[in-house]
């Protein structure tokens, strides 16, 4: 084979991808030998095929986290499917036949500027460090946007809550997160509670500079007006759905729940639910 | 308010469950065994994060379809047949490329989100330098691969970063050979001309 008789493109493409016979291989093999302008067009091939192959940069894989989230997703409806980050919120808020409408399975973070203000009333018997190092914020997901829930502050009964967790320690941290309402109902917030049937663990608090958002945002069912308790329970080793579900509600006050985990901390946030307009 | 406490199952040890075979293991997790599925998905974790990442350019949001990916196995793991071609890599390739398909076509959005390496302000070595040439042709490359028209974007990442043989492209594609190899012919030929237009 001289240069006169070069291959065709798509054979080259076929020998810098093995995808010709032996006998095609080879005497492709033998012309490259003969003619620079084609073995330079292979190298060039090769090269941007292992570029093709190249993974796309990211940090490692946290391979426990990984299979955890995804086994923790088992269960959930098709319909709570990771969705487009943003545009898909509006429509999850409606999706809440089963009482919670989970929302966005990713983490985020929360909109620049957005002021991150403890709002807790902190316990005193709680070790330091959780103290120190662990941050709570309650927002509101309204549309596209959050907002910072205050002492005081006012949502509507299909308010879509969410929460940022910072923890600033070299340890995971653990978050019961739940509301009370003025009927003493109990309402969850962290980990994601959809089936009376099960009990999940409290949702992990990594450590991490930045403040992340709770993977779900969740709209209440039923949520009755009047005074709000979002009540955090943050821990060292996991507490359960249980843990709180199996306490009666008159024995949910926060000092009593210090008591009960004295080794937790327990934050209290007071907000008010807005009485809806009757039809 | 009492819920009842969940009485969990015991699993099977790991290791044992380990050493079964995908299929094996499949089938194990049609009869509702999570701690065989949860192997399945620490076995091909890195593999799903990584065609997902390089399907949307984008490693965050790869890492979040390859999780849905594997909803999506979990859920429709009764449809699996372990006879149907290709095995379960196939068929669990052929369910991350119709979600990030599907995703992508909703969001339209294939520009380059990804996670850059981080370029440090102090004078790099020739070592780092070298590296630091070599990603950022590799961040043109997937960035002119994004702007390729799907069908050749995914027959170009299938064929050489999943290393897929053609017949096994066709049966996660669901078309023939010789459209795959055509399609591998062009994608290179428009990423070389897409990566030249911008040099």
């Amino acid at each position: 084979m001289t240069k006169d008789r070069c291959p065709s493109p798509a054979d080259l493409v076929s020998f810098a991808d093995a995808d010709l016979s032996p006998e095609q291989l080879q005497r492709i093999e033998k012309h490259l030998e003969l003619c620079g302008d084609c073995a330079e067009q292979v190298i060039s091939l090769t090269e941007l095929t292992c570029d093709v192959a190249a993974p796309v940069p990211r940090p490692a894989l946290d391979l426990a986290d990984h299979v955890a989230s995804v086994m923790k997703r088992l269960d959930a409806a098709p319909a709570s499917l990771r969705q487009p980050r943003w545009p898909a919120w509006a429509a999850a808020l409606v999706a809440s036949a089963a009482g919670v409408a989970l929302l966005v399975a990713a983490t985020r973070t929360p909109p620049e500027g957005q002021p991150s203000q403890e709002l807790a009333a902190r316990g005193a018997h709680e070790p330091a460090s959780l103290s120190r190092d662990v941050g709570v914020q309650l927002y509101q997901q309204q549309q596209r946007a959050l907002s910072l829930l205050g002492a005081g502050s006012r949502i509507g009964s299909r308010a879509a809550l969410t929460a940022g967790l910072r923890n600033l320690a070299s340890e995971r941290a653990y978050l019961l997160l739940f509301a009370v309402d003025s009927k003493q109902e109990v309402h969850w917030i962290a980990p994601e509670f959809t089936s009376a049937g099960s009990d999940p663990q409290a949702a992990t608090v990594a450590p991490s500079k930045q403040e992340q958002l709770l993977p779900s945002a969740v709209v209440f069912d039923e949520l009755s007006p009047g005074p709000l308790r979002v009540v955090a329970v943050i821990s060292h080793a996991p507490l359960h759905v249980s843990d709180i579900e199996a306490t009666p509600a008159s024995q949910l006050a926060t000092e009593q729940l210090m008591r009960r985990f004295p080794r937790a901390e327990v934050r209290q946030f007071l907000l008010e639910v807005a009485a809806e307009p009757q039809p | 308010m009492a819920f009842p406490r969940l009485v969990r199952a015991p699993d099977p040890e790991q290791d044992t469950l380990r050493s079964r075979s995908d299929d094996e293991l499949m089938e194990l997790a049609r009869a509702g065994l999570r701690s065989a599925f949860a192997v399945l998905v620490e076995r091909y974790a890195e593999r799903v994060v990584g065609l997902c990442s390089r399907f949307v350019n984008d490693a965050q949001l790869g890492q979040e379809l390859a999780q849905d990916t594997w909803v999506l196995v979990w859920q429709g793991r009764g449809k699996y047949r372990k006879d149907s071609g290709g095995g379960f890599v196939s068929w669990l390739i052929t369910v991350a490329r119709n979600h990030c398909r599907n995703d992508l076509r909703r969001r339209k959005v294939a520009s380059s989100h990804a996670h850059e390496l981080g370029v440090d302000d102090a004078a790099p070595s020739a070592g780092q330098l070298e590296a630091l040439l070599v990603e950022e042709r590799r961040r043109r490359v997937r960035q002119a691969l994004a702007e390729l028209p799907l069908q050749l974007r995914e027959a170009l990442l299938l064929r050489y970063a999943e290393n897929l043989r053609y017949d096994a492209i066709a049966s996660v594609v669901g078309t023939g050979e010789s459209t795959l190899r055509s399609r591998v012919h062009h994608g290179l030929k428009a990423l070389k001309e897409k990566l030249a237009e911008e040099s």
